[in-house]
């Protein structure tokens, strides 16, 4: 084990290795520590407490066995307090160790310290959220980022309350127990959704449950007279309502909100108060949360019909093999996608990953409206295979009962990858007139790629340039005797489009200058090979980052990253964002250029 | 030829929520029934392959969403169908009631062809607990059957539960897709002399 002693801090290597020496920490873990540090106030930091650093990724543990005394000796200011009730959760670096630690620890620390900040900035918490929070900080999270709980954090208490307190009145004002009329659409509505709402799991079926969630959906359905309530909205309040009510239960903080859907009742775990607080919260919180997505709920229903047109279109895009093969079936894409777009997935995926899907989609800008559909078309195209090898009826079916029950997390953080990816890159495409792909193949022991621009605006459309790039096998060194491909290959369009080679357009302006882009990404492409061009899933932990997904995100951060940090797609769409510059400057018109990842890695 | 290849036979099923559509369903394609279903949310899909007068028929069922609010997007389902299935009921005099306006809402979605002959079958769901809450006297239901369009609609007082009538109903409906489509194609007198014949002795069921 690492200690600490006089300021000196040592890492341990990701498999809890104990041989000393230990590597020194990085620098940027020595600054986490530091930045919490500071914030404890020094006392705590005066040589007997340790400071363990665990695993690659930079996890504080901190050991205070004795702090509670010292806070009283000290005498913390009080909203100090919160800080050391929250590293009191941790458990000493020993029993840490003993059961490995959590790969998202330092991911809670540093949501910890976000949200004990005076005034963090909606960024840092959309950043930290994206990769997803704790059990026990995931209320909290979740009503900031939907605005429903300040930023700052001397306003928060008092804007909860006032807004606790306002919901208190609508209930007295609006929800007559006794004496609802039967005639009332709404209310009829809403008893009639209740029961079937998960008829499986027992704890939605209590009374300190049911309750709550009829006054929210009948106030929420009578305050909003343009949009009523619409079933699916029973759903949609599901994890919101699990989340408050869990945030007040120590043992799901420890376990998540699986170890809430497992109890049989609330029974007497929860104080009348905080049953209230729950029930506000979760009113508010669900409200905005719907209000993001307000459009699915009118009359009309527009934002399905234009939910689902734009899923068509982004499978369009990244899968036209898959897109024409449901057009020749005749399926439309309304017939399965109206339920992913009305629940938010809720009868799509297990619970718990529907909780951390919103995490994720919570954490960013508009998440729910856009981020979301993508999501959807990384789940369609994630059952390609079984989607291409049936027809009309097949097709439906298995869109209707998608085969996800077994699925843990990882897989929703590879979709969720893959959605933010296929919307930055459509993002780009839509700058450029016509495509250039880039495919890449891999096998074990050499990777290669062609680039080629086709303009799909003539007719037959043409490819203007097409070439092949290799690396050399000393150059991607497998690791074992029977190494995984990085890479997933999955079949391209381009494959089925006959190249003209025409002399006339060899020597065409923007062939050259695309050959001379291609040529110049290739280089840069050929330099780093092991080390950068890693697929998304397979960087867990680089970059200091916890997750893959996350990886995938910020990767396309381009103007933050070096390019030797980028992956291949994003590498070469630099350049023909480079290069698009350089030709305006030219005054060559910018007609050509566009980059599309044709190819995807999967986790194998 | 002809014979050989099942015919499709698409069929949409409507009312008001809760009446139990999609137990009626469960019960005719995989004989099932439970008492927890979840609200059916835009359309849910079933197919059953059935034998009617010796030719396999393929049914594609579409089991729709009860609340008025999914109406919006009906078309996308209702487009093309072959039979319509309304279910209301027996115990809530509201669904009936509200039979007419999800009958003339289907026409104008589905914009079918043949507005006043288009076959519609009408199940009165729940018969079982019929001593208990009856809101629905069988002779108002014929009644509506009677008025509307040129054909009278089959009536079918059904219970997911306990089983009764779905089969039967389900068979009528089948029939009635059947009919429509050799009307369709007039020119094959034999098998629409076949199949118009047998449907008379089944028409009302109850």
């Amino acid at each position: 084990m690492a200690v600490s002693t006089a300021g000196t801090f040592f890492d341990l290597d990701a498999s809890g290795n104990e041989e000393f020496p230990c590597k020194p920490l990085r620098s940027s873990a020595l600054k986490e520590i530091n930045a919490v540090a500071s914030f404890f106030g020094n006392h705590f930091f005066r040589g007997r407490q340790q400071l363990t650093k665990c695993g690659s990724l930079g996890i504080g543990v901190i050991d205070f066995a004795d702090m509670e005394e010292e806070c009283r000796e000290n005498e913390i200011p009080s909203h100090k307090n919160e800080a050391v009730r929250f590293t009191k959760t941790f458990r000493s670096p020993r029993s840490v160790l003993q059961k490995k630690v959590p790969v998202n620890s330092s991911q809670r620390l540093q949501m910890d310290l976000i949200l004990l900040d005076e005034c963090p900035s909606r960024e840092d918490l959309r950043k930290c959220a994206w990769k997803g929070c704790g059990p026990q900080n995931r209320a909290q999270v979740w009503r900031m980022l939907l605005g429903h709980e300040p930023l700052k954090f001397s306003a928060r208490r008092p804007a909860l309350e006032v807004k606790r307190k306002r919901y208190r009145e609508y209930v007295d004002l609006l929800y007559p127990e006794n004496d609802l009329p039967d005639t009332d659409k709404t209310i009829r509505q809403v008893e009639m959704d209740l029961p079937r709402t998960h008829p499986h799991i027992p704890i939605f079926h209590v009374p300190e449950v049911r309750e709550p969630m009829k006054r929210i959906l009948y106030l929420y359905g009578i305050l909003n007279p343009k949009r009523t309530y619409v079933q699916g909205m029973n759903e949609i309040l599901t994890p919101v309502i699990v989340v408050f009510l869990s945030s007040y239960l120590k043992e799901v903080g420890e376990k998540g909100v699986e170890s809430f859907l497992n109890r049989g009742g609330i029974g007497k775990s929860l104080t009348d108060e905080e049953l209230r607080h729950a029930e506000a919260d979760a009113f508010w919180t669900f409200s905005l949360l719907v209000s993001s997505i307000k459009d699915n709920f009118t009359a009309e229903q527009s934002g399905i019909l234009r939910r689902v047109q734009r899923l068509e279109t982004i499978v369009r895009e990244v899968d036209p093999l898959l897109a024409a093969h449901l057009e020749r079936n005749g399926n439309e894409y309304i017939q399965f996608a109206c339920r992913w777009m009305n629940c938010l997935l809720m009868r799509e995926l297990p619970f718990p990953l529907v909780v951390k899907l919103w995490d994720a989609l919570l954490g960013e800008e508009d998440g729910m409206a856009d981020l979301h559909v993508y999501f959807c078309a990384a789940l369609m195209i994630r059952f390609r295979a079984e989607l291409l090898s049936k027809g009309f009826e097949d097709c439906i079916m298995f869109l209707q009962h998608l085969p996800t029950q077994g699925w843990k997390t990882r897989e929703v953080d590879f979709l969720l990858s893959q959605a933010f990816v296929w919307k930055e890159d459509l993002k780009l495409e839509s700058l450029f007139a016509c495509q250039v792909y880039c495919k890449l193949h891999i096998d074990h022991s050499c990777l290669s790629w062609d680039i080629c621009a086709v303009n799909y605006r003539q007719s037959p459309c043409s490819v203007l340039f097409l070439n092949t790039f290799r690396i050399a096998p000393s150059r991607q060194q497998p690791r074992s005797s029977a190494p995984a491909p990085f890479f997933h290959s999955r079949p391209c369009p381009i494959e089925r489009i006959p190249a003209i080679k025409s002399p006339r357009l060899q020597i065409h302006p923007r062939v050259m200058i695309a050959s001379s882009a291609a040529r110049i990404a290739a280089r840069q492409l050929a330099r780093p090979v092991s080390r950068s061009l890693h697929s998304t899933t397979s960087a867990r932990g680089a970059h200091g980052n916890d997750y893959e997904y996350l990886h995938a995100k910020y990767m396309y951060n381009l103007r933050n990253k070096p390019a030797s940090k980028l992956k291949a797609g994003s590498l070469i769409s630099t350049y023909f964002s480079r290069l698009r510059l350089n030709m305006q400057k030219l005054g060559v018109s910018s007609h050509f250029q566009r980059l599309r990842h044709t190819k995807f890695c999967q986790p194998c | 030829m002809r014979t050989s290849r099942p015919r499709i036979l698409k069929i949409v099923i409507l009312g008001e929520s809760g009446v139990g559509k999609t137990s009626l369903m469960d019960r005719y394609v995989c004989n099932e029934f439970s008492q927890q279903y979840k609200a059916t949310i835009g359309a849910d899909f079933y197919t059953k392959d059935v034998i009617i007068d010796d030719k396999p028929v393929g049914l594609q069922i579409w089991d729709t969403a009860g609340q008025e609010r999914y109406q919006s997007l009906g078309s996308a389902f209702y487009r093309g169908a072959d039979a319509c299935v309304l279910v209301y009921d027996m115990t809530d005099a509201r669904s009936f009631d509200a039979l007419d306006s999800w009958r003339d809402e289907f026409l104008i979605s589905a914009a079918p062809r043949d507005p006043d002959s288009f076959p519609f079958v009408v199940m009165g769901n729940k018969v079982d607990v019929i001593d208990r809450a009856r809101a629905v006297p069988t002779k108002k239901a014929q009644d509506w059957c009677y008025s509307k369009g040129t054909n009278v609609i089959p009536l079918f007082e059904t219970s997911a539960m306990d089983d009764i009538n779905v089969e039967a109903a389900f068979d009528a409906v089948a029939r009635s897709g059947l009919r429509r489509g050799e009307q369709d194609e007039d020119f094959i007198p034999r098998d629409t002399v076949e199949i118009n014949r047998k449907p008379v002795d089944e028409q009302c069921a109850c």
